[in-house]
């Protein structure tokens, strides 16, 4: 579980929450020393722990389809991430720059589509 | 047999965020690593290694083949588990380069645990010169 520790949501409304990092967190020491960024494999965890909020049960991605990086993200920078429902089991995830009420629209981060099992229904 | 230790110098991640312990096979275009799931793994979720910790260590695999270079990911076409790794298992995972582009490699990995292949994931990794960290 990343939240409350790698990351904190500071906003949440309508299947869209804003997040900002914990640039002291150990990841970024690794990821990379220097030069550190968000790990593109942490972007996936984030969404599959926020997608259980918006469902309220708990999810875990089973499948990835389309997964594409634009841009690296800073420590320092805040995020929004949109996770929209599209099928039975199946959710649409866009990261981008915050919407803000300036001019300047949100950059795509990063995007993907995920099949879910909801592990209330399942054993392992 | 690359041993832990001798890992990082094949990789740019360091500790915590290595998802490789070590290197069983190294050519050009193919990798086999192992990696055993730890109580401090930072991706760890209720004792398994979800898609998001398979996916970083296909991914570190990748970058075993970049030669010490940065490799990031720059997309996932697909990915599928088919079933999650538990704490204290080892999943093996074998990266193979099916097209190479630029600075762009597109990889295929099969991950799996005692022969039983568990997830299949075909990224594309973009690599960049990382010479002064060598």
């Amino acid at each position: 579980m990343l939240r409350d520790s790698f990351y904190n949501i500071l906003q949440d409304s309508q299947n869209t929450y804003t997040i900002c990092f914990n640039a002291c967190h150990p990841i970024f020491a690794g990821h990379f020393p220097e030069h550190p960024v968000v790990p593109g494999a942490c972007l996936v965890q984030i969404a599959e722990e926020l997608a259980e909020i918006a469902y309220g049960y708990p999810v875990r991605f089973s499948a990835i389809r389309d997964l594409k990086f634009r841009q690296p993200i800073l420590p320092d920078q805040y995020v929004a991430v949109n996770i929209v429902k599209i099928a039975e089991s199946v959710c649409s995830v866009q990261f981008t720059t915050p919407i803000t009420d300036s001019l300047m629209s949100a950059q795509l981060i990063a995007s993907f589509k995920a099949k879910f099992i909801n592990t209330n229904n399942i054993k392992y | 047999m690359v041993e832990q230790g001798g890992i990082l110098s094949h990789i740019s991640q360091r500790p915590p965020f290595v998802f490789i312990d070590t290197i069983e096979y190294l050519s050009k275009k193919n990798a086999r690593t192992h990696f055993t799931i730890i109580e401090d793994c930072p991706m760890l979720s209720n004792g398994i290694l979800p898609l998001a910790g398979i996916m970083e260590n296909a991914a570190q695999t990748c970058s075993v083949l970049a030669g010490g270079n940065i490799a990031y990911i720059g997309a996932v076409k697909q990915m599928e588990v088919m079933r999650f790794p538990h704490l204290g298992e080892t999943v093996c995972t074998e990266a193979r380069v099916v097209q190479e582009m630029l600075n762009i490699s597109l990889i295929e990995c099969v991950t799996s645990i005692h022969d039983e292949m568990i997830a299949t994931t075909t990224l594309k990794i973009a690599i960049i010169e990382n010479n002064a960290t060598r």
